[in-house]
């Protein structure tokens, strides 16, 4: 797994690749800990290579979700392939997050 | 009340039309032979009879026009049904109403109403064709009319026998019934009708003259065929009453007797006496899943949509489905019930399947602290559905706590229909908004079921 990060003002966008499992969730968890160092209000994931997510990689983002939403802010997902995008609507997570299916149309909704 | 719905065999109106017509062939059949022993100044009651020809008649203009069912097909070609009903008993349901016109000056032609009492047959057996009423019900209802008409029959016929010997000898006469009423010289026949058939003959009346000597004879042997039909049924009612317990019961024994002699042990047999015992009260030892898989794929569903009804209209899963996705799923989904204490999800296993209760409570087995709402899953809830789209191994169990009756999506078959209906995603998708607390709770505490 392979994840950047890059700030746009008051938002961060994070790109994913590979699989996010119980080995690499953690690389993703540390990179959004960074990230929220500078409290970013939004947090925007382009996930159009990211190939497989686990349920430990699906709790990193819901951890994140919850500290995000306290502080008023909100976490948009782009570009999610079909079998991420079953697990997040089928499981019942969709509901959670604003899902788009273009980064360039998440970075819009985010005004950037 | 509509024609429409009297057309209808099955509808409430025609329910309430045959009722009367059974109530007329009852009178005619109980009432009509005493009639016609003491209409010594014409016709009594000629207003009843005038009445009963009526509606009677009323009934053959119904039954022209009534859809039948034979060997399985309703007929509703117009032609077909007046054809049938022309062929079998317009004829002798004219004579029985039209009779009467003629009762006037043709002594005796009033007799020919009696022919209306096979109504009671008729109707009774067409009920039994359309399942309108329990079989054993309908059973005993006609066995019980045909031996009181016979009896009534009899009666009449022997109080005819003393009425037209008018020697002075005759079985009234020496029974010192010839001032007596009516009512009680009939009251008399009948008694002696019941107790020769019976072949109890008390001989309080015998037969004397050779007219009633031959009548005895022949009720005697009525008797005899009567009495024996009537006690056979009798028995096998009574067998066929617990006939169906019986049968499973012995056939539960065999099953645990054979399990017991290959080393199963004692709780797994009473466990299983239990599940047989439930089984039974649910279902009455039919295993109906067994039964509909053997009809036509179009009854199946239709089926399983009604008997299921109640069950499944807390299932979201169903709920949400259209119809064809309905029937579908109820035909494919694999029905199940789990005993009290089994495990119908275990831990360790692959998340492959998705279970919807339809009936019973079970409960989630984990060591991780939970809020108490979430251990418990009842009708219309479902679990599984984590591990089944994560595609991971379960960490968790569920098991009953009661029996819990449930269907099972499996991944296969999920795998085929989404492919085929790409409804089923659409439905699961918001099936699972009702999903997203408890999954979310449970994912946090790192709970896979």
């Amino acid at each position: 797994m392979e994840a950047k990060a890059e700030r746009f003002g008051s938002c961060a966008v994070i790109t994913v690749e590979g699989e996010l499992d119980t080995t690499t969730s953690p690389d993703l968890d540390a990179l959004i800990n960074e990230q929220a160092q500078s409290t970013p209000d939004i947090y925007i994931f382009g996930l159009g290579d990211m190939e497989y997510i686990s349920s430990v990689g699906l709790r990193v983002f819901l951890a994140h979700l919850k500290k995000v939403k306290a502080a008023g802010g909100k976490m948009i997902l782009a570009e999610l392939n079909e079998e991420v995008q079953e697990v997040f609507e089928m499981a019942g997570f969709a509901p959670l997050f604003e899902i788009h299916p273009t980064l360039a149309a998440a970075k819009a909704a985010a005004g950037i | 009340m509509g024609i429409k719905s009297l057309l209808n065999e099955a509808s409430r109106q025609r329910r309430s039309w045959d009722f009367l017509q059974i109530s007329s062939a009852c009178i005619t059949a109980f009432y009509l032979p005493y009639c016609l022993l003491f209409a010594e100044a014409g016709w009594q009651q000629f207003d009843l009879w005038v009445t009963l020809s009526t509606i009677g008649l009323i009934d053959s203009g119904i039954q022209i026009q009534t859809p039948y069912e034979l060997n399985g097909v309703y007929k509703t070609n117009p032609e077909d049904i007046r054809k049938h009903y022309i062929h079998s008993w317009l004829a002798p349901d004219l004579i029985s109403n039209l009779c009467i016109l003629a009762a006037t000056f043709v002594p005796g032609a009033g007799c020919l109403q009696l022919i209306r009492s096979s109504q009671i047959f008729r109707i009774l057996s067409r009920w039994d064709n359309i399942q309108a009423l329990p079989p054993l019900l309908l059973r005993i209802c006609r066995y019980s009319i045909g031996i009181l008409v016979i009896t009534n029959w009899i009666s009449a016929a022997w109080l005819w026998i003393g009425l037209s010997e008018k020697s002075g000898a005759n079985w009234i006469a020496r029974a010192g019934l010839q001032s007596e009423s009516h009512a009680k010289q009939y009251l008399m026949s009948v008694y002696w009708s019941v107790t020769t058939l019976a072949s109890v003959g008390y001989g309080d009346i015998t037969p004397k003259t050779n007219l009633e000597i031959i009548a005895a004879i022949f009720v005697m042997g009525a008797g005899v065929l009567l009495f024996a039909f009537a006690i056979g049924n009798v028995v096998a009612f009574a067998k066929q009453l617990d006939d169906g317990k019986s049968e499973y019961r012995m056939k539960e024994a065999g099953i645990r007797r054979y399990l017991a002699f290959n080393g199963v042990s004692p709780s797994t047999l009473t466990g299983l006496r239990r599940f047989s015992e439930y089984r039974w009260n649910q279902s009455r030892g039919f295993d109906p899943n067994a039964i509909i898989r053997q009809l036509p794929s179009t009854i199946q569903s239709e089926i399983l949509t009604e008997i299921l009804n109640r069950s499944i209209q807390n299932v979201p899963l169903f709920n949400l489905a259209p119809q064809a996705l309905r029937n579908r799923l109820l035909i494919l989904l694999r029905p199940e019930i789990y005993p009290p204490g089994t495990q119908i999800l275990s831990d360790d296993e692959p998340g492959n399947e998705i279970v919807f209760i339809t009936r019973g409570q079970a409960q989630l087995e984990t060591s991780e602290s939970l809020e108490s709402a979430l251990y418990a899953y009842g009708p219309g809830e479902y679990f599984g559905d984590l591990s089944f789209f994560l595609k991971e191994r379960r960490n968790s169990s569920v098991v009953a706590q009661t029996y819990v009756e449930a269907f099972v999506l499996e991944r296969h078959l999920f795998d085929t229909l989404k492919k085929q209906d790409p409804r089923l995603r659409e439905v699961l998708q918001a099936m699972a908004a009702s999903q997203t607390g408890r999954n979310q709770a449970l994912l946090m505490a790192g709970i896979i079921i």
